[in-house]
């Protein structure tokens, strides 16, 4: 059984109000992407490039927001707890797509209404890594949505 | 498909019109010699500067300093070296002169001339001058190149064309009317030009007799390619399995020659970031993990088509190896999941990790069904069927080659990394991203150093990866040299390589002395100047016939009381030697010098004339040196 983020981690996206809470929580939803992705990578053989590739998307992701100016230092308790359970690969790539395409969805309209230069290119580059691991994590039969 | 020329696609047109052109014997129109010795000046000094181009000791390095082989080089190297002055000086005679370019003869020369002078432009694409001005290798066949196997197949090709050209220089000054339409000085330049470059051919095929040169040494001198990177090929859709695995093949080139490349700008390069090295090891896990499926597929079909159980087996052992290979990678890339060169702007990645994205997808199109595969889960695919990857057995080797070039430039790639994570490491260059640390840490910055631990950890990452991808691409080594795969020459290029220099020169001194050893080890060794010689080089002498002997007679001092020396202390033990022991000859400083000085062939007949430029003749024997050797400053 692997670990990947669920429902929280998508509550915790669209409830950030701030540029700030956004960048906070894009930083940590990539980084669980990360560690699901990498939990996932040897469950399946022929989706060992997916997970593989959708690791160091998401660790792309997380280092274009690293530098964001308005990334909070500070609270980084909430990593921890993020993690649901999952039965397989398919539908934890599932899963990590949906989640993908909210966090590109999120990034691309803090990106929007950053002021910092620094903001919006970081918002821009992560959730172009967002949007690379959708397009990896995606399967022909998925309807999008978080499962 | 594009093909690149190679060494060999130079050097055998050039040697073939050369016999062509010494076929014409030494009856030649005036006009047309005139031609010649203008030609023959070209060719002469393009193959004295190849022998010039060769990591050599010098010239006046003593004789007890270097083996046979090297020895007989030296000598070349001198002799063709005259030979071109002579000819160059008789060139000059006949400037200004009307001469027939258009005579077959004439153009045959040309046209050797022309192809030497591409293949040497070809060779020195692998080398840039380093920081105090010598060559330094800029590829992966620089090595390769600077081997003793193949510069003693390169002397052994340029010996021949010496001594080709030599008989008919030889023909062509003696034959007919020694002046007619001619100058003096260029048919005395012939002469002994033909002289020198006799005694450069037949130096080095006298060595040779005694210690062969090898085939492994000539097969990799014909195919050295120049040190340009193939065009990439573009991906395309459905692509079949051998164009597939040109394509890998062409990547995997690529990929090399961009490692070696870039490796000279990791320590300054934006680019040099652990973007590019996680990017490196993602794909170097993809390939490899790809990889194995494609050996185990083959291991498959080589069992279908009984093919014999060595293959099989090697087939399975390299399959093996593999499996060991892509995990070791993907340790390394989550070993770069948090660690970081910190902040980059923009999105650079070097080179390399730019070209491994054709080999990814080419690799996992060749191992998965579906002929559109790319890393994405939308595209994954149950793996190829042994058939459709190899119908024939030499499908088989098709498909190894191309897994064998992959392999063989991820191990590149990876070496080139290590270093540059390693510098990276000790420049205090390796960071995490503090939001990743437990708030306990209270750090002000984005990115903390990271701790020596998590260096050291990612360095013995990089160790294990590289050595399993060693074992995979020696396992192929061994394989392509079994089956006769096109990737053979990796193999050979490989023995080179992975011999230590300093376990090769102890082997080489310990089991064969006269062994030849590598030149550039050989180069780096101080020569021990002996008395006679230091006091020459303390006068400004550099004439290297005066420097050889002054180097013998030395030699032949050292001789003398290394031998007194031993027989002194073995006095008392002599009386129970047996009798049968071999008296050694002595040994005259005389007979020492003549031997280091470059020995002389079977010399044409000299004609009656007397040249006036006597200076310029070649040493049939110490006793018989010509004046221009016994005079300081004088011979060229």
């Amino acid at each position: 059984m692997s670990s990947v983020p669920g429902a929280s981690a998508e509550a915790r996206l669209l409830q950030a109000a701030s540029l700030p809470e956004t960048l906070a929580a894009g930083f940590d939803t990539f980084e669980a992407i990360r560690r699901a992705a990498r939990n996932c990578q040897d469950r399946v053989p022929a989706l060992f490039a997916a997970f593989m590739t959708a690791a160091d998307a998401a660790v792309d992701g997380r280092e274009a927001l690293t530098i964001a100016p308005s990334l909070p230092l500070a609270d980084r308790a909430w990593l921890r707890d993020e993690v649901a359970a999952c039965t397989d690969a398919g539908p934890a790539a599932a899963t990590l797509a949906a989640l993908a395409v909210m966090l590109r969805d999120q990034l691309y309209r803090a990106a929007a209404v950053a002021e910092e230069p620094g903001d919006r290119a970081a918002c821009h580059d992560a959730a172009a890594a967002a949007e690379r691991i959708c397009q990896l994590m995606t399967r022909d039969d998925d309807d999008g949505r978080l499962r | 498909m594009t093909m690149t020329a190679v060494f060999g696609e130079f050097l055998r047109p050039a040697g073939e019109h050369i016999t062509a052109a010494s076929g014409f014997g030494g009856e030649l129109p005036p006009a047309a010699k005139r031609g010649v010795i203008t030609e023959l000046d070209r060719l002469v000094t393009t193959l004295a500067r190849y022998l010039g181009d060769l990591a050599l000791p010098d010239d006046f390095s003593p004789a007890s300093a270097v083996n046979s082989p090297v020895r007989a080089a030296l000598d070349a190297r001198i002799a063709l070296s005259r030979a071109a002055a002579s000819l160059h000086s008789g060139a000059t005679a006949v400037q200004g002169i009307t001469a027939d370019d258009g005579h077959p003869a004439v153009r045959h020369l040309s046209a050797a001339s022309g192809y030497l002078t591409a293949g040497r432009d070809l060779l020195q694409t692998h080398f840039t001058p380093g920081p105090a001005g010598q060559p330094t290798g800029c590829s992966p066949w620089a090595a390769a190149i600077t081997s003793w196997p193949v510069t003693a197949a390169l002397i052994s090709e340029l010996a021949a064309c010496a001594r080709h050209l030599a008989l008919w220089a030889a023909q062509l000054s003696q034959t007919g009317s020694m002046y007619a339409g001619m100058p003096a000085r260029a048919c005395q330049a012939l002469q002994t030009a033909s002289q020198w470059l006799q005694l450069a051919g037949t130096s080095v095929h006298v060595a040779q007799l005694h210690q062969p040169m090898t085939g492994a040494g000539h097969r990799l001198l014909t195919a050295i390619p120049p040190n340009i990177p193939p065009p990439r090929q573009p991906l395309s859709d459905a692509e079949p399995v051998p164009e597939l695995c040109e394509g890998i093949t062409t990547s995997a080139e690529r990929l090399r020659r961009a490692a070696v490349a870039f490796a000279r700008q990791a320590r300054w390069s934006p680019a040099a970031s652990s973007t590019s090295w996680r990017r490196d090891a993602l794909a170097s896990a993809i390939t490899s993990h790809a990889s194995e499926l494609i050996l185990r597929g083959l291991a498959e079909r080589a069992r279908q088509l009984s093919r014999s159980g060595l293959i099989q087996a090697q087939l399975a052992s390299a399959a093996d190896a593999m499996s060991q290979a892509w995990p070791a990678w993907r340790a390394v890339a989550c070993q770069w999941d948090v660690v970081s060169t910190g902040i980059h702007h923009g999105q650079d990645i070097s080179p390399v990790a730019a070209e491994f994205d054709d080999l990814v997808v080419r690799t996992g199109r060749l191992a998965y069904r579906n002929s559109h595969w790319t890393p994405a889960c939308a595209d994954a695919s149950v793996t190829r069927d042994p058939a459709d990857l190899a119908a024939t057995a030499s499908d088989i080797a098709t498909v190894q080659a191309a897994i064998h070039h992959a392999a063989d430039a991820i191990g590149r790639v990876a070496a080139s990394d290590r270093e540059a994570v390693r510098a990276a490491a000790a420049g205090h260059r390796l960071y995490l991203p503090t939001r990743l640390l437990p708030e306990s840490y209270d750090i002000p910055c984005r990115y903390s150093p990271a701790p020596p631990p998590l260096a050291s950890a990612l360095a013995i990452v990089y160790d294990a990866a590289i050595d399993a991808s060693l074992r995979a691409a020696i396992a192929l080594d061994d394989l392509a040299v079994t089956i006769d795969a096109p990737s053979s020459m990796l193999a050979a290029i490989r023995a080179l390589a992975s011999q230590p220099a300093s376990a090769r020169q102890a082997a080489e001194e310990a089991s064969a002395p006269e062994q030849a050893q590598p030149l550039q080890r050989r180069r780096a060794r101080p020569a021990h100047a002996g008395q006679v010689e230091q006091i020459l080089r303390g006068l400004k002498i550099t004439e290297p016939a005066m420097l050889l002997r002054a180097a013998a007679i030395d030699q032949a001092a050292r001789d003398v009381l290394t031998q007194a020396t031993g027989n002194s202390r073995q006095r008392n033990s002599l009386a129970r030697l047996p009798q049968r022991r071999t008296q050694q000859a002595p040994r005259s400083p005389a007979k020492v010098a003549a031997r280091d000085l470059p020995r002389a062939p079977d010399l044409p007949a000299r004609p009656e004339h007397k040249a006036s430029g006597a200076e310029n003749q070649p040493v049939r024997r110490l006793r018989t040196a010509p004046p221009g050797l016994h005079r300081h400053g004088t011979a060229n």
